[in-house]
């Protein structure tokens, strides 16, 4: 290797095989990508938000824009939605495929391999093909499968869309519906990394399952739970292709499934005042970075990198 | 000398397509609509227009994209210069978005100007920009009625031709309830029509005529207050999802499940298509009205058919479009063909306007037919007003207003003046 | 004797409990994969009526027999339409799309897993900052940005902005991690550029996890509806996705398209996942998230 370097110095013909330069080079696309649509358009997003932009007429308006915000009604409710989202899909996505995969990771357990597949199908699925099957099924008629279950338990129909709870209902259900499988995959890929030797010891410790679960699975499988966490609150705070699909288009009544970036949709292309969408824009990225950078503070991710210092 | 050889074949190879494209004949205009009958209308008229002029051929390609998207994806492609095609339809709930900043569209004052006289005026003066061009021509007059559902009103042995007020109105779906246990009134929480009919009559708006966002005012509370009283008696009904354009409503409309739908003349069309069950059952109406005098109708809806700055052939497509909407063989092929009430009013007092045509027989005619209402009520269809804003008080209407009252109770006044408050 | 004792005992229950813990589970699977597999149920029963049928009665278990035709397919596969123009749109976006950013994020991961370099620790972080920012929050400006650069209407515009994928990135990263330096430097011996040893060596090496993320990043493709819906604005390049959510208009007359089509469009996916399931699960158990 130190002959190749001293034969490199300047030639052009030994770069390649210059060891200093090659990592640079090597993330020189992700560097590239990364400005051009990445970093480039997210400083935009700070300066339009203080312009109002029109065809052919960009002024700057200062502040205008974020007191606007302040005050917007419907914004404050599509914040509301995002959050009420958020919290449920947390709520679901997180614990539960954590359990199913511990469930699943039965070696016993015949055909686990068989379910694993099932409750993957519907990451397979569209947003746009779950939507409509989803909004199909709780339609408004009485004959639709929803309306159908409730008077099978004697109950009236219901108009699923056009309430608060259920609209909100099957936003959350379609989010678990394909997104539970993809999670238990991730769950079941830690698993895989934890031996069976301590379960092992727990057994002949006299430890039951749930002291298996609670002081092994959980704890070993902490990394997957903050890896999980993160891109489910970075999907769920982002979510709009759902209530669009479910609401057929961004107009759900009383805004029940106004979304914040359904709002930034809204605002910015639908009626075309791109300024206000950016403000949007900003403050999700503000509110998207704060909590999972207090979540990750929360599991003590930072502590670690420093301790490892 | 092969270098001359090279550089002459490549011209050549350029300058062919170019002359070819003169020998080819028809000349292609993109257009979009979200509305599949607007498709077909572009159809006849294609064909209608190239019969006339045989030197300017054209070949029209439509293509319907959802409401939402085609709006959305319009504005996007006038923002960036690129891909919008020549000709496009824009919904009046939307059209104030396209008003903002430099226009993108067509001035089309000439075809326009000429024919004003002959022409429902409020039609294309909504579709005027702030610099005074019009930009816009609609599809049809979009004069409001009641269409009244026979069979129900024979059960309950009412006679619509006596409806003259809402109060009228009031007492006969009292009697409607008690003999068929029916909801008299349709009405719609998620889209502006039905409100915007019982509005009319009262010469109030949600707009005022500086462009600003009105809810608050003792019209609309008249209206939403009457409303929920219908609902609180059982004498309306909510139609599902958005109201009577959505494929449900028009299941229950179909079924006789309601007595009546106040909607504007162009609903004819849906009639006529989706309703096959109603054949010879729906009496039109005008409006009631809430007082002695007021008008019996409104202008209402309407979607404007405009020219894009980005096409190549923006004079042919400006003539086309001013064919299509406003001479008189198209206003009866609008008329005779869609259903749809004719911008152009001076066929209306025409002989041929009150014969029977495909569309028209669809409708009962014992009280009048869908004609003679129509030119009973000529003089007395109210126009809107219209400005950058509509497009925020419609989506508030749409998404939010309506269904707080609607569906979800809340009392009118605090309603309005929240939503009014909230605007901007 | 007694230890050895309590210790048979101890298997003992033990086995009786696990017994009972797989029955449960069983049915507890059991159950969770029939309310899993229901809404394809429902569309698929569906689509042998008339379209116009689904929304005067919604999707449900089952169909009035009186009703049953073929006429969706019939004019899905028959009819004028665009859907196999989509479809074809499709393939071709998520072809180039997965091929590509395969292509580059394994590339910046070998930079990333093999040296030490100066910022690389700022670098990374950059990565894992993408990772938690949602695209979303770049739409306007992004969109304002690719009218400058021409991008609209074009699949260049759909695929470009994604092609640095962090989450491959950083899985490709965690792969490589696990792979011995050894063979970087047996490389260098035999006399390898820095970048043949990457395309020589490392990426035959890498191919399980090119096989799991060849699928992530393939579905995610397949199945991105915003961007194209905002970038694209002509007929003949919209993906399936969009094409297909077009559909649910009121005022066209197009759901036998919808149902059908939707039916259709999941079975491609569907068919690529059950080939490659294996090295799916095996890519992600190898690579995965170790933390």
């Amino acid at each position: 290797m130190s002959q190749k370097k001293k034969a490199s110095s300047f030639s052009l013909r030994s770069l390649p095989y210059d060891a200093r330069v090659a990592p640079y080079v090597f993330i020189l696309p992700f560097i590239l990508i990364f400005g051009i649509f990445f970093a480039y358009p997210i400083v935009n997003a700070f300066v339009m938000s203080f312009q109002e932009l029109l065809p052919g007429q960009i002024t700057f308006i200062g502040w205008d824009n974020y007191k606007q915000l302040a005050s917007d009604t419907v914004f404050r409710k599509a914040c509301t939605n995002s959050i009420t989202y958020t919290f449920w899909t947390l709520l679901l996505l997180v614990p539960c495929p954590l359990i199913f995969a511990t469930l699943l990771n039965q070696k016993a357990l015949p055909f686990r391999n068989l379910y694993r597949s099932i409750l993957f199908i519907p990451a397979l699925t569209s947003v746009v093909v779950a939507g409509i099957t989803f909004k199909l099924m709780l339609s408004e008629v009485d004959t639709s499968l929803f309306n159908s279950l409730m008077h099978l338990f004697g109950q009236p129909s219901i108009k699923w869309m056009k309430r608060a709870d259920t609209g909100m209902m099957a936003m959350v259900m379609v989010a678990c519906w394909r997104w539970t499988g993809v999670n238990i995959m991730y769950y079941m890929a830690g698993l895989q990394n934890i031996s069976e030797e301590i379960y092992e010891s727990v057994d002949i410790d006299g430890g039951n399952a749930w002291q298996k679960f609670r002081y092994i699975t959980v704890p070993l499988l902490k990394p997957t739970t903050i890896y999980v966490l993160t891109i489910s609150i970075y999907g769920s705070m982002a979510m709009f292709i759902e209530s669009y699909m479910l609401y057929e288009g961004n107009k759900s009544i009383a805004n029940n499934g106004l979304t914040i970036v359904g709002y930034l949709y809204r605002k910015g292309l639908q009626q075309n005042n791109l300024g206000y969408g950016a403000a949007v824009g900003v403050f999700l990225l503000l509110v998207v970075f704060i909590v999972n950078m207090a979540q990750l503070n929360l599991f003590g991710m930072f502590r670690k990198e420093e301790g490892s210092k | 000398m092969m270098k001359k050889t090279l550089i002459l074949l490549l011209c050549l190879l350029m300058v062919l397509p170019a002359l070819s494209a003169f020998a080819e004949g028809p000349t292609v205009l993109t257009a979009w609509t979200f509305q599949e009958l607007h498709e077909e209308l572009f159809e006849t008229a294609e064909d209608m227009w190239n019969e006339k002029n045989p030197d300017r051929q054209i070949d029209v390609q439509v293509t319907t994209y959802p409401y939402e998207d085609m709006h959305t994806k319009l504005l996007l492609a006038l923002q960036s210069g690129d891909g919008a095609p020549d000709i496009s339809d824009v919904e009046i709930g939307y059209y104030g978005s396209f008003m903002k900043g430099e226009i993108q569209l067509e001035p089309i004052d000439h075809v326009v100007e000429p024919q004003l006289d002959n022409i429902m005026k409020s039609r294309v003066e909504i579709y005027a920009g702030p610099d005074g061009h019009y930009y816009g021509i609609c599809y049809h007059g979009g004069a409001s009625m009641a269409f009244y559902n026979l069979e129900l009103m024979d059960a309950a042995g009412i006679d619509p031709s006596t409806i003259k007020t809402f109060d009228d109105l009031y007492e006969a779906a009292k009697v409607l309830k008690e003999k068929t246990d029916k909801p008299m009134l349709a009405l719609e929480s998620g889209d502006v029509w039905v409100y915007r009919a019982m509005l009319g009559p009262t010469g109030g708006d949600f707009i005022d005529e500086e462009g600003n966002i009105t809810f608050d005012t003792p019209e609309n509370l008249q209206v939403f207050t009457y409303m929920q009283k219908m609902l609180d008696e059982g004498l309306a009904m909510v139609l599902p999802e958005d109201g009577a354009d959505a494929d449900s409503a028009k299941a229950v409309l179909n079924n006789s499940e309601v007595g009546v739908l106040l909607y504007p003349c162009w609903y004819m069309g849906r009639f006529t298509n989706y309703c096959p069950d109603l054949r010879g059952k729906i009496q039109c109406e005008p409006l009631p009205v809430w007082e002695e005098g007021q008008w019996r109708s409104i202008g209402l809806g309407g979607t404007a058919t405009v020219i894009t700055n980005q096409g190549q052939n923006k004079e042919l497509a400006i003539d086309f479009i001013g064919f299509m909407k406003l001479e008189e063989e198209m206003g009866w092929v609008i008329w005779e063909k869609m259903g749809w009430d004719p911008i152009r009013t001076a066929l209306w007092t025409e002989e041929r306007f009150l014969q029977p045509n495909d569309q028209v027989d669809f409708f009962a005619s014992r009280y009048g037919t869908p004609a003679e209402i129509l030119v009973e009520i000529k003089d007395e269809v109210a126009g809107i007003n219209v400005s950058p804003n509509l497009p925020i008080a419609t989506d508030i209407l749409k998404t939010s207003l309506l269904a707080r009252i609607l569906e979800f109770g809340e009392d009118p006044a605090t309603v309005l003046a929240e939503e009014e408050a909230a605007a901007f | 004797m007694t230890k050895n004792h309590a210790v048979v005992m101890i298997a003992g229950s033990s086995r009786n409990r696990r017994r009972a813990s797989i029955t449960v589970s069983s049915l507890f699977f059991i159950g969770l994969s029939i309310i899993v597999l229901i809404p394809f149920i429902c569309i698929l029963v569906g689509s042998f009526q008339p379209g116009a049928d689904i929304v005067t009665y919604g999707l449900r278990l089952t169909i009035n027999p009186d009703r049953f035709t073929l006429d969706c397919y019939r004019n899905l596969f028959l009819g004028e339409n665009h859907y196999f123009t989509w479809f074809k749109n499709s393939v071709l976006v998520t072809a180039i799309q997965t091929v590509c950013t395969l292509a580059i994020t394994s590339f910046v991961a070998y930079g990333f897993s093999m040296y030490r370099f100066k910022g690389k620790n700022i670098l990374f972080a950059l990565v894992m900052f993408t990772m938690m920012i949602p695209f979303e929050i770049i739409l306007l400006p992004l969109y304002q940005q690719m009218i400058q650069m021409r991008l609209i209407n074009t699949y260049a515009g759909i695929i470009l902005p994604f092609v640095a994928n962090s989450l491959a990135i950083f899985f490709f990263r965690q792969y490589l991690s696990g792979i011995s330096h050894d063979f970087v430097d047996a490389g260098r011996v035999d006399g390898c550029t820095e970048y043949g040893i990457w395309l020589r060596i490392m990426v035959p090496l890498m191919a399980p996890s090119y096989a799991a993320m060849g699928i992530f990043v393939g579905m995610n493709s397949w199945n991105n509806v915003l961007w194209p819906m905002i970038i694209i604005n002509s007929q003949s390049k919209i993906t399936l996705p969009v094409g297909l959510s077009s559909l649910i208009t009121p005022y066209g007359n197009n759901y036998d398209l919808l149902i059908a089509g939707a039916v259709f469009s999941v079975l491609p996916i569907f068919v690529l996942y059950l080939f490659f399931q294996k090295y799916f699960i095996s890519g992600l158990t190898a690579g995965g998230i170790k933390g």
